[in-house]
């Protein structure tokens, strides 16, 4: 089977804003929080940022997040899905307006 | 704040504040605090949402919230009870904030003395010789004499009828029977439709409201009525106590005038209240008028109702007198210390309850439940105290109607001379 490429847009799934990562958007070089493609790297998150945003990306944290256990109704239980974070600190002097609204 | 007033029309008022930076800012601290005893937004918790994330999820909402605030604090300078309407436009320029504010305030009224007032009322004579008139022909058509008649019906005549509807689809309703006089007047096409029939006569007529239903009209019987004489035995006819014609009129002019002075009680007050309210003189804008008429019209469903003149000037002159008996009512009662108190209050339920065959307990519940209803039943009985206030104050006037009409004459000529 033929392995798809995957784009910017396949990398970056959604924004995580928070009382959190809010907080770290607002510092002089400011954290943006993604979570990410399970495939995603350092170096892919990187790229896609930049591309997407047009900023300079100064490093880029990546972590799993692990599954949490969750009851339901009492007597259910079950686990939290698995998903990849991503912080990325940028440059002094880049912001992305769009995700700090 | 800087504040500038642009223009002055009587009630209305056009006014530009400014609110520099740090108030917009001052400002957009207080909407978010507002906003977010209100608001959750997960990732976030209660009351901890960034002014930030508020104004970019909330867009142009968010400014109208500023605005908004913006005019809460220019208000706290003016009269807010003194509002009727106002209009707010506003428009952020590098960190400014511009509000337009168009206020109209409650408009002064004028209200005229009520000493120079008179109230025109028919002479009471003329009134209970009318009702003894119209009370003996009442009683005499009572009396009346039905004579079996072969000719053509006439008015005044008596006919006996029997109606049947009868629908398109063939069926019919049964027969029934009824006694009428034929009365002459404009709206009485039924009548007129039977004038000039015989007996056995079978008329067919259009239902009035029903296009579907057909009435049959056959005349059984025409009679002729004989009125009796008005005379001393006509008198004993009606009641074996009056001896002569002289002694019912004179029973029926005590009833008339206990009438009347029933009717006086209900009536001086209504039409002192109107003299009154067309006296006073409303201080209102133009501008005023034209921002009630078209918030009415929004309501109101006609289409095109700026194409229809009469129907605009109607409105015109409704929004006025709906902006003036309110006003006048009310400065009249305070300016007098015409207040509703709770035994007042008491026996206006009490007289209610009666009137709707209920019991006051039953009425109170439903006010409780119902305070537009409550409201509405304030202001009709404030309405009902200044009336009775201005009654005992305004001149009566007993007048003539042809007396009125030579004065009326007299009046034209002067003007034209």
């Amino acid at each position: 089977m033929k392995e798809r490429k995957l784009t910017y847009h396949d990398i970056l799934i959604r924004p995580i804003i928070t009382e959190k990562t809010s907080q770290l958007m607002a510092q002089e070089k400011p954290k943006y929080t993604f979570e990410v493609s399970k495939l995603a790297t350092k170096g892919m998150v990187k790229e896609a940022v930049e591309h997407l945003f047009n900023v300079k990306v100064e490093k880029v944290n990546i972590m799993n997040v692990k599954p949490k256990p969750k009851r339901r109704f009492s007597l259910q239980y079950g686990r939290t899905r698995t998903w990849k974070k991503a912080i990325v600190t940028l440059k002094k002097g880049y912001r992305i307006t769009e995700l700090e609204a | 704040m800087e504040e500038k007033l642009l223009e002055r029309d009587r009630n209305y008022e056009e006014w530009q504040v400014v609110f520099n930076e740090q108030e917009v800012k001052k400002l957009e601290d207080k909407v978010t605090r507002y906003l977010n005893t209100r608001l959750s937004l997960p990732g976030f918790r209660p009351g901890r949402i960034p002014k930030s994330i508020l104004k970019a999820r909330l867009g142009q909402k968010f400014e109208d919230y500023i605005a908004d605030f913006a005019y809460s604090e220019w208000m706290e300078k003016h009269d807010e009870s003194n509002v009727l309407d106002h209009e707010l436009s506003h428009e952020f320029k590098d960190g400014v904030l511009v509000l337009n504010l168009k206020m109209h305030w409650i408009p002064e009224v004028e209200l005229p003395k009520p000493e120079d007032l008179t109230v025109e009322i028919p002479p009471s004579e003329e009134l209970v010789e009318k009702f003894i008139r119209n009370a003996l022909e009442n009683l005499r058509g009572e009396k009346a004499i039905l004579e079996p008649k072969e000719g053509p019906a006439e008015y005044g005549d008596v006919v006996e009828i029997e109606i049947k509807a009868k629908v398109k689809n063939g069926e019919s309703s049964e027969a029934k029977t009824y006694q009428i006089i034929l009365r002459e007047g404009h709206n009485n096409d039924f009548a007129a439709q039977i004038v000039g029939r015989k007996k056995d006569d079978v008329i067919h007529m259009s239902h009035e409201t029903d296009e579907n239903v057909t009435l049959e009209v056959k005349l059984l019987q025409v009679y002729r009525r004989i009125l009796p004489e008005l005379d001393d035995s006509f008198a004993k006819m009606v009641d074996e106590g009056f001896e002569t014609l002289a002694d019912l009129e004179e029973s029926l002019r005590k009833i008339g005038f206990e009438k009347l002075e029933v009717f006086k009680k209900e009536f001086i007050p209504k039409i002192a209240l109107i003299e009154f309210i067309k006296n006073a003189k409303l201080d209102v804008s133009e501008k005023t008028i034209d921002r009630l008429l078209e918030k009415s019209l929004e309501k109101a469903d006609k289409k095109d109702p700026y194409e229809d003149e009469e129907f605009l000037r109607n409105a015109r002159e409704e929004v006025v007198r709906y902006l003036k008996v309110p006003l006048t009512i009310n400065k009249y009662a305070s300016e007098n210390d015409i207040e509703i108190n709770e035994e007042i209050f008491e026996e206006y339920v009490e007289r209610l309850a009666a009137n709707y065959s209920t019991t006051s307990e039953r009425l109170k519940k439903l006010l409780a439940k119902k305070p537009d209803l409550l409201d509405d039943l304030l202001s009709e009985l404030l309405r009902e105290l200044v009336a009775q206030d201005l009654a005992g104050k305004v001149a009566i006037i007993e007048k003539a109607a042809d007396q009125k009409a030579e004065d009326g004459g007299e009046e034209g000529e002067s003007n034209e001379s």
